[in-house]
């Protein structure tokens, strides 16, 4: 069992966006990844791209049950988008790495707004 | 009109679009030449000087299509856009100049057509086939008013960057504005610019 939870389900390019990852598994798992990642939907062959990730390894020691991770959108974006052909996603997904065993995936959608800039 | 000290050259520079037909115009008519002798010189006839016939028929076209491309080329140079920035926010007003040098003939326009347009394009499979995919998702026609120096074409624009969608470019998925301006000039010749805008995800705020 994985859960994700993050401070906000919507955020400007640049911004940050907090997970806490809890975790429960009968075997001790290697690593833990929280990723921030983008990927396209629509008629096109899937892009996408993973753009923040931490990633708490058990060969530094054990792994706790819930695991902390702040990423940061990049300013570049995309931003999430809904078109005619393409639509871009946003999503925060963590992965339990488990050996010899299948291993348990979450995610949570996120958001992505463009930020405002002043003008001169 | 403000300083505008950068320069996007539209795509498509019409010159280099006249080598890849004259390539293959010369591949072509060599096979089709080769299919078309060797049905007269062998047994196979027909069956094989028909196929041939269609190959140079082919080539014909491409050369045709080459003629066309040297044409514009040899009376006009490609369009280019002078900018204040070589980004743009949404939101924004941007005052640019369309600019088109005119080689040879009349620099007279009558007509121009200028528009903004926001385009997603994808690649996608089905089965073993590589297909893609376009869709015009906004167009934004803006009003032109040409006037010449004697040897170029002007157009004084103001772009209005929408909000919403920002340029997005991914190997199978691609969102882009461009502005497309069609010129149709006074003797009867026309020709279109298409010039790639990059337009970042952020939106221009006005001052409080």
């Amino acid at each position: 069992m994985i859960e994700v939870h993050t401070d906000t389900r919507a955020t400007t390019v640049g911004g940050l966006v907090r997970a806490r990852v809890r975790w429960q598994h009968d075997k001790a798992p290697t690593a833990v990844r929280i990723e921030l990642r983008w990927f396209t939907e629509g008629r096109g062959t899937t892009n996408s791209a993973t753009v923040d990730r931490v990633v708490v390894d058990a060969a530094q020691g054990p792994i706790p049950p819930e695991v902390e991770a702040t990423l940061t959108v990049p300013t570049a974006g995309p931003l999430t988008y809904d078109g005619v052909l393409v639509r871009v996603r946003w999503e925060v997904r963590a992965t339990l790495d488990v050996s010899w065993a299948r291993d348990p995936v979450e995610s949570v959608p996120l958001v992505v707004h463009p930020h405002v800039v002043q003008a001169p | 009109m403000s300083a505008l000290p950068e320069t996007i050259v539209s795509e498509g520079d019409t010159s280099r679009q006249a080598t890849l037909p004259l390539v293959l115009a010369l591949l072509f008519a060599v096979m089709g030449g080769l299919m078309v002798l060797g049905g007269t010189m062998t047994d196979a006839g027909l069956g094989l000087a028909i196929p041939g016939g269609i190959v140079l028929l082919v080539a014909v076209g491409f050369v045709w299509g080459a003629v066309g491309s040297l044409r514009v080329a040899s009376r006009l140079d490609p369009g280019v856009l002078d900018v204040p920035h070589r980004t743009f926010y949404m939101g924004s007003e941007v005052p640019c100049r369309f600019r088109r040098l005119v080689k040879r003939g009349t620099p007279q326009v009558r007509t121009a057509e200028v528009r903004l347009v926001l385009r997603e394009w994808v690649r996608y499979t089905v089965g073993t086939d590589t297909r893609t995919a376009t869709e015009e998702v906004q167009v934004i026609p803006l009003p032109a008013t040409p006037t010449t120096d004697g040897r170029q074409v002007l157009i004084d624009l103001v772009l209005p960057i929408p909000v919403g969608a920002p340029t997005f470019e991914a190997s199978n998925n691609t969102v882009r504005w461009c502005l497309e301006v069609d010129l149709e000039f006074a003797d009867g010749f026309s020709e279109d610019s298409i010039v790639p805008l990059w337009v970042v995800p952020a939106v221009l705020g006005s001052t409080p």
